[in-house]
């Protein structure tokens, strides 16, 4: 068999490219996100919290009442209620609750092996989840957010640098890159949405406070926020940070591709 | 092997920890045919279809279709339609949705136009429900759209595991009559445990059992096979001596008396298959010589049902 196989392996077929079928899984995809109610839910929980975050100040500022003595009067200053929401990184959560069952659900159902047994790669298959839940949940859970934020922000405390707003939507986008990576690469080892958010919910949470020890916290990929923020606001920064992100992500991509490769479905 | 086969296996093998789901597969399905992969339930036979639709990767050995590898990924994919157990689709697509999703997929070259994919909706009988949401279709309707997703990049084998198998009478028949209608257009690979079914449509049949290869075979080859060693005899005024002498014509191997009654009496003998018809002549000729009376001197027709339940192991199964 082995030499019918080898005389005839092209015969019939097509040239099947890098990444084959990637394109027509992002319109999928997208269409998906677009249908789905948790886009929605990502964009008003996200928009919702940063805005009436970002409010708080101005209401202490207005809202008669008691003052307890001796208590910090509230910063009005135009960045830091633009900085502090986002700082929290509750937009971060709420994009990672989203993602949490864009595999494993696929899998439970049956459509991944469905759609697994054409002719598509796999590697094309998670870079389609992975591309589109990043953009979408950029938009969704940061830059739209972000825009009512600052539109808030403006109108109550005063106008923000457009650098400033560039480079914290830049620091919004790769921290929802890297935690989209982070969710899609545990979903291609453990098959629970419950077990998917643990793992990136505890790197999230847990990541940060062991890099508390390191001598220099930039080093981690996670501290790429607070880049963004020191970049925004003029304070000097270090490339490492990007760097420790950029090779975070592509750790987190070789791995998952090299898993989703040998899956069993 | 052939090169006209159109799924070659050679030795393919998939263990996990402890259990060995599939075990040294050969297998030359020919092209154009219906191939029924008949087990019972555990048998190996999802593990096959499996790997063969390159989803499992084998333990070892190898298979091809139409010549190209397994190990050709997309490639090969391209070649392979596959409808899986129970099948899933993106519940919000329409079905017309789902086949257009699935045309799209292929490369440009071999993706599906407009006009094959309303080809394939008409086929398998659902164009007039095209546009409405999958996840409103019956069972039966969703295994014809699996089959039109299956076929419409007119991939050269299709694989069904057990298409059949949950629905109920009318969507079968509606089902085993779209896949003969499909004969000669596709070669067809499919699994089921449903014998009925298999002798209805397979012209070709693979028995798997305790994920071994039990028997390869044209339908009609097995079935005739098994036809030819075995005979019924009814003789009437037959006597407790009569088994005896039917035991001692050439060629009967043994004599099972089945049935009496007061006027005739029932023999089931096993016989030597090459020497059927001597072994016939010589039940006529005993009847004429102790004038007894021929009421029945036929081979046995087994169904695709007795030739299974004689070449699976059943204790050990039932254990």
């Amino acid at each position: 068999m082995t030499a019918n196989v080898a005389q005839s392996a092209t015969a019939g077929t097509s040239t099947i490219g890098f990444l084959p079928g990637f394109g027509a899984l992002v319109r999928r995809e997208l269409k998906e996100w677009r249908r789905a109610r948790r886009s929605w839910m990502v964009f008003i929980f996200s928009a919702l919290f940063l805005t009436l975050a970002s409010l708080n100040n101005w209401l202490i500022s207005v809202l008669p009442g008691d003052v307890t003595e001796g208590a910090e009067p509230p910063i009005l200053d135009p960045l830091m209620n633009l900085v502090s929401p986002i700082a929290t990184h509750v937009f971060v959560i709420a994009a990672i609750f989203a993602v949490i069952a864009l595999i494993t659900a696929e899998r439970e159902s049956g459509t991944l092996a469905w759609t697994a047994s054409k002719p598509v790669s796999r590697s094309a298959i998670w870079m389609a989840k992975f591309a589109t839940a990043s953009g979408v949940m950029w938009l969704l859970a940061a830059a739209l957010p972000l825009a009512a934020t600052v539109a808030v922000v403006v109108v109550l405390y005063g106008s923000v640098p457009a650098t400033t707003v560039a480079a914290l939507a830049l620091g919004m986008a790769m921290i929802i890159v890297l935690y989209m990576a982070v969710a899609l690469a545990a979903s291609t080892v453990v098959t629970s949405q419950a077990a998917v958010a643990g793992i990136t919910l505890g790197v999230l949470w847990f990541a940060p406070m062991l890099g508390a020890f390191l001598p220099d916290p930039t080093f981690m990929p996670w501290a790429i926020l607070d880049w963004s923020v020191r970049l925004g606001v003029g304070q000097p920064v270090s490339i490492v940070s990007p760097i420790s992100w950029a090779l975070a992500v592509t750790a987190l991509t070789a791995f998952s591709l090299r898993r989703m490769e040998r899956m069993e479905l | 092997m052939t090169s006209q086969a159109a799924i070659e296996t050679a030795g393919l093998t998939k263990h996990y920890p402890g259990v060995k789901a599939l075990s040294d597969l050969t297998l030359e399905v020919p092209e154009g045919s219906i191939y029924g992969f008949l087990g019972p339930n555990g048998a190996g036979k999802t593990t096959a279809l499996k790997m063969l639709a390159g989803l499992t990767r084998p333990t070892s050995g190898t298979a091809a279709v139409a010549g190209i590898p397994i190990s050709a990924g997309a490639s090969y994919r391209q070649a392979v339609g596959f409808l899986g157990q129970e099948p899933r689709f993106y519940g919000w697509m329409s079905g017309r949705e789902v086949v257009e999703y699935v045309g799209s997929l292929y490369p440009a070259d071999a993706r599906p136009d407009k006009a094959r994919i309303q080809e394939v909706l008409d086929l398998v009988g659902i164009a007039d429900a095209a546009d409405r949401p999958s996840k409103t279709y019956s069972g039966g309707m969703r295994q014809r759209l699996g089959i039109a997703q299956a076929i419409v990049a007119r991939p050269k084998v299709v694989l069904l595991d057990e298409p059949v198998s949950a629905l109920d009478p009318i969507g079968r028949r509606e089902v085993l009559e779209l896949m003969t209608a499909l004969k000669g257009e596709v070669t067809l690979f499919y699994s089921t445990h449903i014998l009925d079914d298999v002798q209805r449509v397979s012209d070709h049949v693979a028995i798997l059992d305790h994920g071994q290869l039990v028997r390869a075979q044209p339908t009609a080859e097995l079935l005739s096979s098994f036809t030819r060693d075995r005979m019924r005899v009814v003789l009437g005024f037959a006597t407790d001596d009569t088994a005896v002498a039917l035991a001692a014509i050439p060629g009967v191997l043994s004599v099972e008396p089945t049935d009496r009654d007061p006027d005739s009496r029932s023999y089931l003998l096993r016989i030597d298959p090459d020497n059927s018809p001597a072994i016939q002549r010589g039940v006529t000729r005993l009847a004429a010589d102790t004038d007894l009376t021929v009421i029945d001197n036929s081979l046995v027709r087994e169904g695709l049902e007795d030739v299974f339940m004689r070449l699976v192991d059943t204790k050990e199964r039932a254990a």
